[in-house]
């Protein structure tokens, strides 16, 4: 077969590269039992150069994953534990008065890392969640008058709890749309949680070490950014999207009025960049179908304005986006 | 002393029905300039049963010889019957004062009152005379014509819009007898392997694949067309009917997906082989005609 884009070579390159993904998954897989899932949605936002929202109640390895990931990397880790007194400054730094120089310095906040666990995102009032999120969006941080570019890699994992709503401040739409992908946790299996009762109560633990650097991630996300995406490809994205802002133009009338509005161009370019990493996850040059459906969940969940009539009748945005993809043709 | 005022007065009718009106003419000649008052001016009665009704302006004549002559006219009005005398009209000039000669006498008539024998007790309320369009507003039973007009209107774009739904036009869509999958399936695939030289690698497997995800979706009731290449391999396989040739469409679907998707350009050996594996899936999957008793097949089951 002849070729047009350098597949072959790109698959080469790939394969080069793949041996960090697996070195990460293979250290993940040494601390975290189950949660597969949540450990690929990492790696996928890791690589697409995204933000992850997790929701899941409390004590599922949320915290353990970040950190893991962080210490696998080799990379500065921060935990910022979000509630109702906090302030922007304490997330973002402030400018302190310092004596002995006699001028005012500044004090760098934890959002200067390279792996951010905000957790309970929503106990903090929207002042201090749009500080995190501005910082999430332009990588940038300015204090006082001077601006400070955050670190590459730079991965900002919030975690919401789906219980104990009360005295909560639910993120904005504007806002939530920032993050790359919203990723539920479930309880694991039977089985896994034997594992982890085992692994736990174990004498010695397994040591974290560094495994990957964090120019080489740099480097595997330039590759990740040439994988093949054909226009084919482009246009199912297209059209899953407009699916969610016009279902009667796909035959989904049904949906016309579960959704108050659909998922913005963001979306569009999430979902395209967020295939590409999966993609590349699997060891593929180019994009399929596949790629684009396993991470189609995860991109658009948060995106999509239910209505009244959907919540009143129990109707998720998973359900929503299953009778998308099936009614979408497949290129 | 003033010149000599000629002061006279009549009615109009001796006469007068009860609570009807009647005028009183007033007419005075006097010399031009001279400035005179009557005396009724300020009174509302001329006796204590007649009543003026109203004073009218007066109309002043020239007469010449320095003559002239004033016209007034009052409006009497009675309620009570009998025969009354007039006072003359007075009217005063400086210190002189006039009356009018002629004494007017008025008989006020009495109104005849029917007897107590022919009142008659108060009639119900009569009820109209009912019709069916009475309920409608008068408006529409005058024009019913506009009404019917959209009705017809109404009825006809009514009409449109439901064969417009059904069939996607307004004429009736005739039905075609569809194929059974396999000659289907395969009569697109010879019109594909007749267009092959004249398609890029992108559109030729596109429309092989194409022809494989509705075949399978009639043959086996699985949805090829909204799955991908993974979703409809994993599918055939759980079901297990495939099994000699889901190699066959692996191979199909796994360049097809290089051509489509990575941008491959398949060489032209490639496409005649990945066309003969489609024919070969779908005759292996054909249903198998049941014998009969007799020994003949039932050659409709196809």
């Amino acid at each position: 077969m002849n070729e047009t884009v350098n597949i072959r070579e790109l698959s080469e390159l790939i394969a080069s590269k793949s041996n960090i993904v697996s070195l990460v998954k293979q250290g993940m897989d040494q601390t975290i039992v189950g949660q597969q899932h949540l450990v690929e949605s990492l790696l996928i936002a890791l690589l697409a150069n995204g933000h992850v929202l997790l929701e899941g109640v409390p004590g599922l390895a949320k915290t353990l994953a970040i950190k893991t990931l962080a210490s696998l990397i080799d990379a500065k880790f921060s935990r910022i534990q979000f509630t109702p007194d906090l302030l922007p400054a304490d997330v973002i730094g402030t400018m302190i008065y310092s004596i002995q120089k006699e001028r005012f310095e500044v004090k760098k906040g934890p959002v200067f890392a390279n792996f951010i666990l905000a957790d309970e995102i929503n106990r903090a009032p929207a002042k201090v969640q749009s500080a995190l999120l501005e910082a999430m969006q332009e990588r940038q941080v300015t204090i006082g008058e001077q601006t400070f570019a955050l670190d590459d890699p730079f991965l900002v994992l919030a975690t919401q709890n789906p219980i104990e709503q009360e005295g909560t401040y639910p993120l904005p739409e504007a806002q939530v749309d920032r993050f790359l992908m919203k990723v539920l946790i479930g309880y694991p299996s039977k089985t896994d949680e034997a594992a982890i009762i085992r692994r736990n109560i174990a004498a010695a633990k397994p040591a974290v070490n560094a495994l990957v650097k964090p120019d080489e991630l740099v480097e595997t996300r330039a590759v990740v950014n040439q994988v093949y995406l054909d226009e084919k490809i482009e246009r199912y994205i297209v059209d899953i999207v407009f699916a969610t802002r016009f279902p009667q133009d796909y035959g989904l009338n049904d949906l016309q009025t579960m959704l108050q509005f659909g998922a913005s161009p963001r979306a569009s370019i999430s979902l395209a960049q967020a295939a590409r990493a999966n993609a590349f996850l699997h060891s593929r040059a180019f994009v399929i179908p596949d790629d684009v459906r396993n991470v189609c969940h995860d991109v658009l969940r948060h995106r999509l304005g239910l209505s009244y009539e959907a919540e009143a009748g129990n109707i998720t945005a998973d359900e929503i986006i299953n009778n998308i993809i099936d009614k979408i043709a497949v290129p | 002393m003033a010149g000599a005022v000629v002061l006279r007065a009549n009615l109009d009718s001796a006469t007068l029905l009860m609570g009807r009106i009647t005028r009183l003419h007033i007419e005075v000649a006097q010399e031009k300039g001279t400035v005179g008052q009557f005396t009724f001016e300020n009174k509302d009665t001329l006796i204590g049963e007649v009543e003026i009704a109203a004073k009218l302006d007066a109309d002043t004549t020239d007469l010449k010889n320095n003559r002239e002559q004033i016209k007034r006219d009052l409006v009497l009005q009675a309620f009570d019957s009998g025969l009354y005398v007039l006072p003359p009209v007075t009217y005063i000039v400086g210190a002189d004062t006039f009356r009018s000669s002629t004494p007017l006498s008025l008989k006020v008539l009495p109104v005849n009152v029917d007897s107590l024998d022919n009142v008659h007790p108060i009639k119900p309320v009569a009820e109209p005379e009912y019709k069916w369009y009475d309920w409608l507003p008068a408006t529409l039973v005058k024009y019913w014509w506009v009404l019917v007009t959209a009705i017809i209107l109404l009825g006809a774009i009514l009409a449109i819009i439901y064969l417009k739904k059904k069939n996607g036009s307004i004429i009736p869509k005739r039905v075609k007898k569809r194929l059974p999958p396999a000659e289907e399936a395969i009569a697109a695939l010879q019109v594909i392997k007749s267009r092959m030289a004249m398609m890029d690698g992108k559109q030729y497997y596109t429309e092989l694949t194409d022809v494989l995800r509705v075949y399978i979706d009639r043959r086996f009731g699985i949805n090829a067309v909204e799955m991908t290449s993974s979703q409809i391999k994993r599918h055939l396989k759980e079901r297990g009917e495939t099994r000699a040739v889901d190699e066959q469409l692996d191979m199909i679907l796994e360049i097809a997906d290089f051509v489509k998707f990575a941008g491959l350009h398949p060489l032209p050996g490639d496409n005649e082989a990945a066309w003969q594996r489609a024919v070969d899936f779908v005759e292996a999957t054909r249903p198998k005609p049941e014998p009969t008793v007799g020994g003949k097949e039932d050659a409709s089951k196809s």
